[in-house]
């Protein structure tokens, strides 16, 4: 018996530990957070690494798209986005590799976004010369080429030139939904065009 | 003194005696691995852009576990097709329960490798899933068997399964607790306006559903408040047998909607998968049966379709193997 109540223990201790990292990992902050986040961290992070925020506090109120357009013989179109194909796909079908598919689109958008709100801050350019610094710094980004890359496979022609633009669109409010409008309002950046070349389209790490 | 001696005799006895749910984790195991062998092969048509070399997913910027991310070294990355390949065969041989915690240690080792390199496509139920395969690594997936002898092996063997069974229910209940509670402090959840805009943004409806939910506001008030006390309910009321039938019919049919209406597929049935935690043993080893039986009905067709006596004979072996595979 005196084994059984050792197994008993050890696991018993386990699940202890287990149960009890868990719901401090996952408690809001709170004054004590700091007493014991860093050990809690240690052992949850690894394997364990959870957040259960699904469409909490507030659900999705906005899309990000990476639109793009293309300078072909030329000309250049006008602005579209590539993942369109995509969307309309995963509409249609919900059981494919499509909706994965266009988690990529939406991270390249939100990497390139969060990477150049960055530059901006540090810079915080008030005349050109420091706007072109940081156009020249913008290009050089990882998340950049990136993009680039993204907007380039998914070309529509055989193009010279390629311009991407980061937007975000907020849905028809509440108040306005008996309006038929695509979306209520968005906000737009827009990056410096660059040429197409062979290396346009590979990936970058 | 007395009393509390003998409760944590019958505490100690419930826990390392038997397994207390053998069907249900048996169970719990096949869909969990029929949940990763779906995505798997769901994204295997265009698994270049997700896992290989030209991929457009950068690196995880950190790697806490080297060995669950040799997708990040260069000389490896080409070698994606192998993963992809492992993946679908350990799944396979997973589901049969052969070498049960050798083959569930591989089948985490090469789930994580091929989520570490895709990472920006995982969501919550890709989160939730990794949890429960390590703690399927712990679960002895085994029928009771009368020739186990009783000893220390034994009695280690059944207490660790019971406890991460136990633990694997907690984890699903605190993914609702926090995501319950996280909820009813936003506005647009105490508004009745949550499912109006979720059903509008892009990213998460249809058309034919975003002008639904343009046309009818009722719908999407109803079905906030309908969600939240689900989410806040949750974690109280599924210990209450009387209740989880219920409240997993309900919550069935939410996370359809979420699979199939906002199209968050590999979510919503991750979650719904999560729910045989809470199926009875009797429940699931009925569930079981019904597989089985479906299977050996196919099994029989399949003779009546070829017509000679000895390849019948063959084929219903198989089925019989089957069968013997999701008893034993």
């Amino acid at each position: 018996m005196k084994r059984k109540y050792a197994v008993a223990a050890a696991v018993g201790a386990v699940f202890a530990i287990h149960v009890a990292c868990t719901a401090l990992y996952l408690l809001p902050q709170n004054p004590m957070t700091r007493s014991y986040i860093g050990a809690v961290n240690r052992y949850m992070e690894p394997f364990f690494a959870q957040r259960w925020l699904l469409f909490a506090p507030e659900p999705a109120t906005s899309s990000v798209k990476l639109w793009s357009r293309y300078q072909c013989g030329g000309n250049w179109t006008g602005w579209r986005d590539p993942a369109a194909p995509l969307m309309e796909r995963h509409q249609h079908n919900r059981l494919s590799s499509a909706g994965k598919l266009l988690y990529i689109p939406t991270s390249l958008g939100r990497e390139l976004s969060r990477d150049t709100l960055e530059i901006g801050m540090r810079l915080d350019c008030h005349d050109p010369a420091c706007e072109a610094k940081k156009n020249a710094e913008v290009v050089r980004l990882g998340s950049f080429r990136r993009a680039v890359a993204w907007s380039v496979r998914n070309r529509p022609c055989d193009a010279s030139n390629v311009q991407v633009m980061v937007a975000q669109l907020y849905p028809t409010q509440f108040s306005e939904r008996h309006k038929k409008k695509a979306f209520s309002f968005a906000n737009i950046y827009d990056y410096p065009a660059v040429a197409v070349d062979a290396s346009s389209g590979r990936g970058v790490e | 003194m007395k009393r509390l001696v003998a409760l944590l005799d019958m505490l100690v006895n419930m826990l390392t005696e038997s397994r207390t749910h053998p069907h249900t984790i048996r169970l719990f195991r096949r869909v969990v691995y029929g949940w990763y062998l779906l995505s798997v092969l769901l994204l295997a048509p265009a698994a270049r852009q997700f896992w290989g070399p030209d991929s457009l997913i950068p690196l995880q910027p950190v790697r806490p576990v080297p060995l669950l991310q040799l997708l990040d070294l260069a000389a490896v990355r080409p070698w994606f097709p192998l993963f992809v390949l492992a993946e679908v065969a350990l799944l396979i041989v997973g589901m049969t329960c052969r070498w049960p915690r050798t083959i569930a240690l591989l089948i985490y080792i090469v789930s994580m490798n091929l989520n570490n390199r895709a990472w920006v496509v995982l969501d919550g139920g890709d989160n939730l899933m990794q949890i429960m395969l390590i703690y399927l690594i712990f679960m002895d997936p085994s029928l009771p068997d009368a020739e186990s002898k009783p000893g220390v092996l034994t009695w280690a063997n059944n207490a660790l399964t019971n406890a991460v069974f136990l633990i694997a229910r907690l984890q699903v209940v605190a993914v609702y607790l926090v995501a319950g509670l996280g909820k009813v402090t936003g506005q647009l959840w105490q508004n009745g306006t949550a499912i109006f805009y979720t059903l509008s943004v892009d990213d998460f409806t249809l058309p034919a559903v975003r002008t639904f939910v343009a046309d009818y506001p009722l719908f999407s008030v109803v079905a906030t408040y309908v969600t939240l006390l689900y989410q806040v309910s949750f974690p109280w009321l599924i210990w209450n047998r009387r209740f989880r039938p219920w409240l997993m019919a309900l919550g069935t049919a939410i996370h359809l909607q979420i699979a199939l209406v906002m199209g968050l597929f590999s979510f919503g049935l991750a979650v719904m998968s999560s729910y045989v935690v809470f199926f009875t043993d009797a429940k699931s080893a009925m569930v079981m049966a019904t597989l089985r039986r479906m299977t050996l009905q196919r099994a029989t067709k399949q003779d009546q379709r070829i017509g000679t006596a000895g390849e019948a004979d063959n084929v219903r072996g198989d089925g019989d193997e089957i069968g013997i595979a999701l008893e034993s």
